[in-house]
Formats: structure tokens, C-alpha cells, sequence
């Protein structure tokens, strides 16, 4: 510690100085004493005095010079010290870093991640006071509604706890904009200007919406529509050319750009490139069966969050005597089917949940259980440096004991056994930085839609520290460990029992057994971890998707309502460009339809159905996804038609209108009739009724991991079809070969369409799986080092107790023992502390299975074949760490050993 | 690396200071200067701008003792005392001096 107030001294500077300026100036008086006991006047002998003296700054600033020399001069000292001590075990040296490293790096780099997505808060002023804003429907038991145009303007108007509320509509999601260099797909947010108010945001340039801005824009008014742009599509499409006042064409209609939003601005992590206005006219401020908007209040400075959720509640209650309807979805849930009839929205009730866990809470789980993997490697790491330690100190008492005897202070060698201890953990620190950057850049590369707020996620401040706090922790525990021993025992017994094994060895090997014990252990709950993510990962990539995924390409391009306002004009450009790519060497199928599985959202779409065996939710049954296809479609997906007929050219707009229905629908709606022939009425009670003509396998729609859903097919040739988006084709050549070739098509169709998401169908689906995926990838790695790291620790004890008991072996040996029994001996100690510590780091694993489960798909917590992989698997590495040192006791020759 | 240049004089500076106290106990700076120049009838003088450098040095090294006390003319002084560090350092030094000295003086007589 004395190095430590050396250095407070240096910088503490100015009070020795003060010292040190007294002390001269006594000695100036002191000369001053005698010159005037000489007989000489006062003012003589101060002249004397001085001039006898000389310079005292300067001597004060040798003097401190001197300190400053000494400590600098101790401390490369002890640097180098310890860095020869290091460079003398060159294997202990490197263990310990790069053990180290792994410990760090994996923590400061899920640290990372687990600061930038979860701790830091929303780039927002004051942004826990963000909340979302929306419905839950507790009689059904969904998941969060968003709210309607009435319902939001309503809120607005009566609500006491916000200081703002805003709006945001995802919309399409995306837009085309047509750029100077070509047309592309930007992602885009509807919103009003009270959404600005509420997140606090402003603009880099230019101006957000203006109020009224944002409505419905009117036809007859003079004013263009506007836009406002994200700093990075700014920087990206118009390459930070001035760009305020200019028009741009979004969904090739001309928008004039208002401003640009500060770099990183988004709202409820959409990525959102460009800003439009909601459009809220006043027929969408009538329709109250639209839930399209999501909803962002800030709370009052002096109004409680509980506060303002007892407000909503209450708001609930007389929201329809305060707003004059009854068809509101806050209205009471109905208890007779005529009046759910009439308002099956209602029995919703207003909720809110701070903005930060709204966009976080979907990843959060995983990044915790990451975060808990991490610090479990660390844990392992540091049971191993103890007992590399340990080892190493058994070697090392001898020296030490002889270093004190010869006068070393306990200070002395505690200060150096920390500069060993500092050397390690600053290579191992700043190698851990670099490791989890480039890390990090991999991570963040290879799964971009893995993680929310991804762009936040990057080795700063707060890392830097938590990785330097960790490294200082490591450096100061090394030096303890390492003269905890001396300190216990007296110097004498240091010295005679050093080399041979004392009547404390025991103690020292119980004390690294267990730590053997406990990186097993913790290597075993990480190994059951990654093994059922591993498992999760399997049984997705095996789940049947319901089509024939092989040598589909897909890739999607939206018509713009500007250009195509109408269904007709939409499905003949179609057709059209199906011809064209049909055409296409290579392609052998082409087709068009309005979802793209496994990524469709469930639609949840009210349906009348006629002859329905099971009772219905409301005046409808709910169905959960529609899907509108262009000719072809079952053919080109391998979708097998299981009952009837697909669709077929003479299904046309003036035939009869008909439908195809999954399996599933079928099974749920008409249990034991047939399907054929059946009608239903997809969307709403005017719509016309549509015949089943047949039933085609299910497809997983929403993912792989969901419930396949019911699902109705129809026709874009015939009416009540929504266009379609995504175009799939059959092929044998890769995407990369056809990308030319289908934007050369889709150009020469219309150069303001941009094609999108050009990849083939396994990509899609591997992409949906990214974030099981991303989690046992990152898992496995864990558990690989924790592997590494506790076979390590293993070998090191076993291999050191072997070292220790050579004399005892060799005893054995010469008695009589066989070879292969020593060799059995040995084995059997190493393969028991593993053993021991597979039950506990299994029964660990079972008390952390909650924290998991939630993650995995198709197998359970406690799934049997991983148990036993994770039991073999230690085994196995238990039994390679043991071998070596068995190997070499049963080696021993015993005159040698027993000479010594 | 700073070290000083004078390497011997230094040793030799600590060497004396280090007697010194280990024979009168507790002085300060003054005393020190004022010892080293009446030992030696005025053939050494320890100049002041060596003399405070060597006892900051040495306070650092924990080789003296600094406390803060008044002369017996009732001046606030800075007293130095010798540490167990101190004593052995001495020894060290001393031995080394003496050797040093034996040496170069057996090979004046000889050359």
C-alpha cells in the first residue's frame, strides 16, 4: 500500500511542497540564530543567513524531484521484477491471461450489450418518463391492442397525467423513394406532431410537422405534402447535399423535405429512414374497428406512474358518456350475443408500460441469461487463477519465505506480488477489450435484427470501466492469494516444510479440490444451457414449414398507389411481370402473393362461416391469416392441394368467387363435414360470400416456432383480394445470379420500383430463427471456454497433486504397486471431483431452468438425452485433463523419486 | 531511467546522515549540516541543496522518520529518526564504504 501513498503524495504535490518550504525556512532562521549569537545584527544576519543558504526554490524542486525519482524508480523496479518472475513460468503466465482474456472479453462484451439495449436509457430527454400507451382485452386474454384514431384523440383530449401524447403508425413500414441514384425502400413512420412533443425530439435541420401538418391532406389546399428525413438516409440516398425545401418522391408522389433528423433519432426502435405525417382525416377519426396506432405519453413532472395508471382506469369508466358513443372499445364487455354484435371490440381496458420496456422486453430475457453465462465463465475463470494461484504459491513459498527472511517487508512483497498481479490483468484487460470489439463488430454483423437498439450496442465508457474494474479486482485478488499463505505461517515453517508436503498441505488441497468442484460445476450449467439451445436451434431448422423450401428465390417490390390506384391496374403489372421473369432462363416457376412466410404477423380477421361446428367469439369467427395470391401460387411454393383443387385460370373476377382454406381451418370450423362446397365471408358482413373449392397443407405462417393458425386463401384475380407484394420464383440459380436480371426486368416495368429483399427462401427462414440462433451460438462459445477453462483447472490440480505426492507414489510403486493401479489412482480422484461436480452443477442448471425456458422450442429444462450429453461430455473431458498427470505417476521411477 | 549522476556522492551523503542519527537520535535538517560539518572540522560541508533532496529521498525509501517538533529556541523544526529499514541500510552502506575505501586504498599503497 505504501506505493499507493507514494503516489497520493506526488500528486498531493502542493502539501509537501508547504512542508518542505517550512522546513527551509527554519533552517534559514537556524543559520540566522547562530550568525546573530556571533554577534552580528539582525539585519546582517539575515543577509548572512541567505546569501550562506542560497536558492531555496531550487533546492525544493530538487528535493521533490528526488521523490518523484525514487517512486518512478521503485516502480519499474517492480515491473520488472514481476515481469521476470512471469517470463520465469512462461505456462503459468500465459494460463492465467488467456483465461483471463476469455473471463473479460466475454463479459465486457455481452457488458456491451447488455448496457447499450438494457441500462442506458432511450435517447430521449428524461426518457423514463416515456410510456406506452394501449389496450388489453382481459376477457379474451390478448396481448396489447393499439389504439384507433377516436380513441388516441379522445385520450389527448380528457387525460390529465401527460404532458404530450403522440401517435406512430408503422404503416406499410416502408416506402419507395426515388433517390438521385435509383429508386429505393426506406423504412418509414407515420406520426403527428404531438409525437415530437412527447419523445422530445428535435430537428438537426429544417422543422418537424407543424400542427395540422399532420392531418389528412386536403386536395383543393395549395401546400405540398412533406417529409422529413433521418440523418442517416440523408447521409446515405442524398449524400448530405442541402436537401430543406427540396422535393423527393415517396411512393411516387412528390414531398417536400422540411428537415432532417438529428443522427440516431427513431421511435419504438422501427429504424425509421424517413418521417410522414399521420393523416389523420376525419373519416379515420371515425372508424374506431382500426387499431393501427401506436400510442406515446409523457407523464407530468409531479405525476406518479401508478398515478397516471389509476387515471386510465378511470377514464375507462365513463369514457362513453364523456365522449358521447357507445361502440368504443372501452365500453364494458357485453354479456348477450346481440350486443357483442354490435360492439365486439369492447371489455378493452387502457394500459401503460414505460416506452423503454415496450422495445427492450422482447430481447431482454435473452440478454439477461447471456449476462448471467458471462459472469458464470467469469466465475470459472477467476476458481481457476485461485488455483493457479495456489498452485503456483505452493511453488513459490520457499522464495518468498527466504525474500522475507532476508528483510523483505510483508508491504514489500505484497506490493510486489500486486505489480504481478497488475502486469497480468493489464495485458489480459486490454487484450479483453480488444477481443470483445471485434467481437461485438461479428456479432452485431451477423445478426443486424437480433437484438433492439443494435446501434447502440459498442465498447464504451461504461464498458472501458466495468472491464478495468474487473481487471483491478483480478490484479488485487492475486496479490492477496498470493501471500495469504506466508502470512498464516510463520517464516520458519514456510522454509522447512516448503517443497515437502506439511501438515497444512491438506487444508491447501481441500481448499483446490473444491474450486475444481465449483468450475465443474458451473462449466456443467453453462454445458446444459447451450446443449438445449443447441437442441431449440435443431428442432426449428426441423420444424416443416408446409412448402418445399429448396430453390425458391423470393424478393418483394410495392406498386405505389400514385401510379397504380387501382387492384386491376395492380394485378395486370403483375401478371405482366411474372410473364416477363417466367421467361428468364433458369426459372422454371414464378409467382406473386401479399405475405411472405415465416414472418407474417397474425392478422386475426373477423370472418362469417357458414355451417361452423364450434361456437364463434363474437357475430365472427376469427381467422388468423388471409393470404391473396396470384395464379400459380400452390404449384410454385410445392404447397400439396390435400382436398379439391387449387386456384385455376378460370377463376376470374365474373366467375364464381371462391377460396381455399388450410387444414387447419378446416379441422377447427367444420369438424366432420366436408369442407368443399362450404362459404364463408372473408373481412366484413357486406363482403359476398365465398365457396371452398379446396384445402391446401398448412404453412407456418408466423414462424416456425408459432402455431400454424387458420388460414383462408384468395384469388387476386377475383374481388376482395389484397395486392400482392412478394414475388417467389423456382429456380436452379442462386439469388446473387438473378439479382441483375430480375432489376433489369422490374426497371423496364418501372424504374420508380425498387426490388427488395432479394434472397432465396432458406435465408428468409434462417433469418427468423436469428435470435434462438444468435443465443446458442453465443451460449455454445460460452460453454466451450467454460469447458477449456475448468479442464485446465482440472489438469493443473491433478498434475500438482501428483508433483506433490510423488514421494508417497513412488513409495507405492516400490512396494509393489502396479503401474496401471497408480495410473487407475490417480484417474479415480480426478474422475471423482468431476463426478461431484456434474450433480451439483446439474441440480444448479434444474434451479436455473426458468431463466431458459421461456427460450426453448420442443424440448424441455430437464430433457434427458442433453443431461446425459452434458454428463459425457464433462466426462469425457475429465477424463483427457486427468490423463497426462495419471500417465506421468504411473512413469515414476521409484529410486529416483525416493533419492531425493 | 533518472538517477543521479553522482552516483558515489550520494551514497556517501546518505551514509552520513544515516550515522549521524543512528548515533544522536532525533535532528533536523539544520543539526544534520551543522554535525556533519563540526565531525569533520569544516572539511566537509554539506550544502543544503543536496542536503533536503537526500532526506525526502530517504523519508521516501522509509530508511528516516520525519515528524514535525520545536528546537530548544522554540522553532517549529522537521526532527528526523532512523528506521529498522534505516539501520540495516546503514549496515549495507557501510560495509560498502568501508570496502570501497580498503580497496582503492590498498591500491594506491601498491601501484
Amino acid at each position: 500500500m505504501s506505493r499507493l501513498r507514494r503516489l497520493w503524495n506526488v500528486v498531493r504535490r502542493s502539501r509537501m511542497d508547504d512542508d518542505l518550504r517550512h522546513e527551509l525556512d527554519t533552517h534559514v532562521a537556524l543559520i540566522e540564530e547562530e550568525e546573530r549569537r556571533q554577534g552580528l545584527t539582525a539585519d546582517q544576519a539575515r543577509r548572512n543567513a541567505r546569501t550562506r543558504f542560497g536558492n531555496p526554490h531550487a533546492y525544493r524542486e530538487r528535493a521533490l524531484d528526488a521523490v518523484i525519482a525514487t517512486w518512478f524508480e521503485h516502480a519499474c523496479k517492480d515491473v520488472r521484477f514481476a515481469a521476470r518472475v512471469l517470463r520465469r513460468a512462461p505456462g503459468f503466465s500465459a494460463t492465467a491471461v488467456l483465461t483471463m482474456v476469455l473471463g473479460i472479453g466475454a463479459n465486457a462484451a455481452i457488458f456491451s450489450i447488455l448496457n447499450g439495449v438494457i441500462l442506458r436509457p432511450l435517447p430521449y430527454p428524461s426518457s423514463e418518463r416515456l410510456m406506452y400507451v394501449s389496450a388489453q382485452h382481459p376477457a379474451v386474454g390478448t396481448g396489447a391492442v393499439t389504439l384507433s384514431p377516436p380513441e388516441y384523440k379522445e385520450l389527448r383530449e380528457v387525460n390529465r397525467s401527460f404532458t404530450a401524447i403522440g401517435a406512430f403508425a408503422p404503416g406499410a413500414g416502408e416506402v419507395n423513394l426515388t433517390a438521385p441514384d435509383r429508386a429505393r425502400r426506406v423504412r418509414s413512420a407515420n406520426v403527428d406532431e404531438h409525437l415530437f412533443d412527447a419523445l422530445g425530439l428535435q430537428a438537426a435541420q429544417g422543422r418537424l410537422f407543424a400542427p395540422g401538418e399532420t392531418g389528412r391532406p386536403d386536395p383543393a389546399a395549395p401546400t405540398a405534402p412533406v417529409a422529413i428525413l433521418s440523418h442517416e438516409l440523408w447521409q446515405t440516398a442524398f449524400g448530405g447535399q442541402p436537401m430543406i425545401g427540396k422535393t423527393v418522391e415517396v411512393n411516387s408522389r412528390p414531398r417536400e423535405v422540411i428537415g432532417i433528423m438529428p443522427p440516431g433519432a427513431d421511435v419504438l426502435n422501427h429504424r425509421t429512414e424517413i418521417w410522414l405525417p399521420l393523416g389523420l382525416g376525419p373519416s379515420e377519426l371515425r372508424s374506431r374497428r382500426a387499431h393501427y396506432l401506436h400510442v406515446i405519453g409523457r407523464l407530468k413532472d409531479q405525476v406518479t406512474a401508478e398515478a397516471a395508471q389509476t387515471e386510465l382506469k378511470t377514464l375507462n369508466e365513463g369514457w362513453g358518456e364523456r365522449v358521447g358513443v357507445s361502440d368504443h372499445m372501452f365500453a364494458p364487455l357485453p354479456t348477450d350475443g346481440a350486443a357483442r354484435a354490435s360492439n365486439p371490440d369492447a371489455g378493452h381496458v387502457l394500459q401503460m408500460s414505460p416506452l423503454h420496456d415496450q422495445i427492450v422486453s422482447p430481447a431482454s430475457r435473452a440478454i439477461w441469461m447471456l449476462q448471467v453465462a458471462a459472469g458464470l465463465v467469469l466465475l470459472i475463470v477467476c476458481a481457476n487463477l485461485a488455483n493457479l494461484l495456489a498452485a503456483r504459491v505452493a511453488m513459490r513459498r520457499r522464495e518468498l519465505a527466504v525474500r522475507m527472511a532476508l528483510g523483505a517487508t510483508r508491504g514489500r512483497l505484497l506490493t510486489q506480488s500486486i505489480a504481478e498481479g497488475a502486469m497480468l490483468s493489464i495485458i489480459g484487460g486490454a487484450a479483453a477489450l480488444w477481443i470483445a470489439r471485434v467481437g461485438l463488430h461479428a456479432l452485431t454483423q451477423a445478426y443486424p435484427m437480433a437484438l433492439p437498439r443494435s446501434g447502440e450496442v459498442s465498447v464504451d465508457l461504461p464498458v472501458l470501466l466495468f472491464a478495468s474494474g474487473v481487471a483491478i479486482a483480478t490484479s488485487v485478488f492475486f496479490g492477496l492469494v498470493q501471500l495469504r499463505h506466508i502470512g498464516m505461517k510463520g517464516v520458519a515453517a514456510a522454509l522447512t516444510d516448503a517443497g515437502t508436503k506439511g501438515a497444512t498441505g491438506g487444508t491447501r488441497h481441500y481448499i483446490r479440490r473444491s474450486l475444481v468442484v465449483v468450475e465443474v460445476a458451473l462449466a456443467v450449467i453453462l454445458v446444459a444451457g447451450a446443449g438445449l439451445l443447441i437442441r431449440t436451434i435443431a428442432n426449428l431448422g426441423n420444424v416443416d414449414a408446409g412448402f418445399n423450401r429448396s430453390r425458391l428465390v423470393t424478393f418483394s417490390i410495392t406498386l405505389p398507389g400514385a401510379t397504380y390506384p387501382d387492384m386491376t391496374r395492380q394485378v395486370q403489372t403483375f401478371l405482366r411481370l411474372l410473364d416477363a421473369l417466367r421467361a428468364v432462363p433458369g426459372v422454371e416457376a414464378a409467382t406473386a402473393m401479399s405475405g411472405l412466410p415465416p414472418h407474417r404477423p397474425v392478422l386475426k380477421m373477423n370472418t362469417r362461416i357458414e355451417n361452423a361446428t364450434t361456437p364463434s367469439v363474437g357475430p365472427f369467427h376469427i381467422v388468423d391469416y388471409y393470404q391473396s395470391v396470384m395464379p400459380g401460387y400452390f404449384e410454385t411454393m410445392g404447397i400439396p392441394i390435400v382436398r379439391g383443387r387449387g386456384f385455376q385460370s378460370t377463376d376470374t373476377a365474373s366467375s364464381g368467387l371462391v377460396v381455399v382454406v388450410n387444414e387447419r381451418f378446416a379441422a377447427r370450423f367444420w369438424k366432420g363435414l366436408d369442407p368443399i362446397g362450404q362459404r364463408v365471408k372473408p373481412g366484413n358482413d357486406q363482403a359476398p360470400w365465398f365457396t371452398v373449392v379446396g384445402v391446401a397443407k398448412d404453412v407456418k405462417q408466423g414462424g416456425l416456432d408459432q402455431d400454424t393458425g387458420t388460414e383462408l386463401y384468395k384469388s387476386v384475380l377475383q374481388p376482395q383480394s389484397a395486392s400482392p407484394s412478394h414475388v417467389v420464383l423456382r429456380t436452379t440459380l442462386a439469388p446473387a445470379a438473378l439479382s441483375q436480371t430480375i432489376e433489369r426486368v422490374v426497371r423496364e416495368m418501372d424504374p420508380a420500383v425498387p426490388v427488395v429483399r432479394l434472397r432465396d427462401m432458406e435465408a428468409v427462414f434462417a433469418e427468423s430463427i436469428q435470435r434462438p440462433r444468435f443465443l446458442a451460438q453465443l451460449l455454445g462459445l460460452f460453454a466451450g471456454l467454460a469447458l477449456l477453462v475448468a479442464a485446465i483447472g482440472t489438469y493443473g490440480v491433478i498434475s500438482s497433486l501428483v508433483a506433490e505426492r510423488r514421494r508417497e507414489l513412488g513409495i507405492r510403486l516400490a512396494l509393489g504397486a502396479s503401474r496401471s493401479a497408480v495410473l487407475a489412482h490417480v484417474m479415480r480422484e480426478g474422475l471423482l471431483l468431476t463426478a461431484i461436480g456434474v450433480v451439483v452443477g446439474l441440480a444448479g442448471a434444474f434451479g436455473l431452468s426458468r431463466l431458459i425456458a421461456s427460450l426453448l422450442f420442443g424440448v424441455t429444462p430437464t430433457d434427458v438425452p442433453t443431461v446425459a450429453g452434458v454428463t459425457a461430455t464433462m466426462i469425457i473431458v475429465a477424463v483427457v485433463a486427468c490423463l497426462l498427470p495419471a500417465w506421468r505417476a504411473s512413469r515414476l521411477d521409484p529410486n529416483a523419486v525416493l533419492k531425493v | 531511467m533518472p538517477k543521479h549522476t553522482n552516483d558515489r556522492l550520494q551514497g556517501t551523503l546518505d551514509l552520513l546522515i544515516l550515522n549521524i542519527l543512528a548515533r544522536g537520535g532525533a535532528q533536523h535538517g539544520y543539526a544534520i549540516a551543522q554535525r556533519i560539518h563540526h565531525a569533520t572540522d569544516g572539511s566537509l560541508r554539506i550544502e543544503e541543496g543536496s542536503l533536503y533532496p537526500a532526506l525526502q529521498r530517504m523519508t521516501h525509501e522509509k530508511w528516516l522518520r520525519a515528524e514535525w517538533g520545536v528546537t530548544n529556541t522554540g522553532r517549529k523544526a522537521r526532527f528526523y529518526t532512523i528506521t529498522p529499514t534505516g539501520r540495516r541500510q546503514l549496515e549495507q552502506e557501510e560495509r560498502r564504504w568501508l570496502t570501497l575505501t580498503e580497496a582503492v586504498a590498498r591500491a594506491l599503497r601498491l601501484a
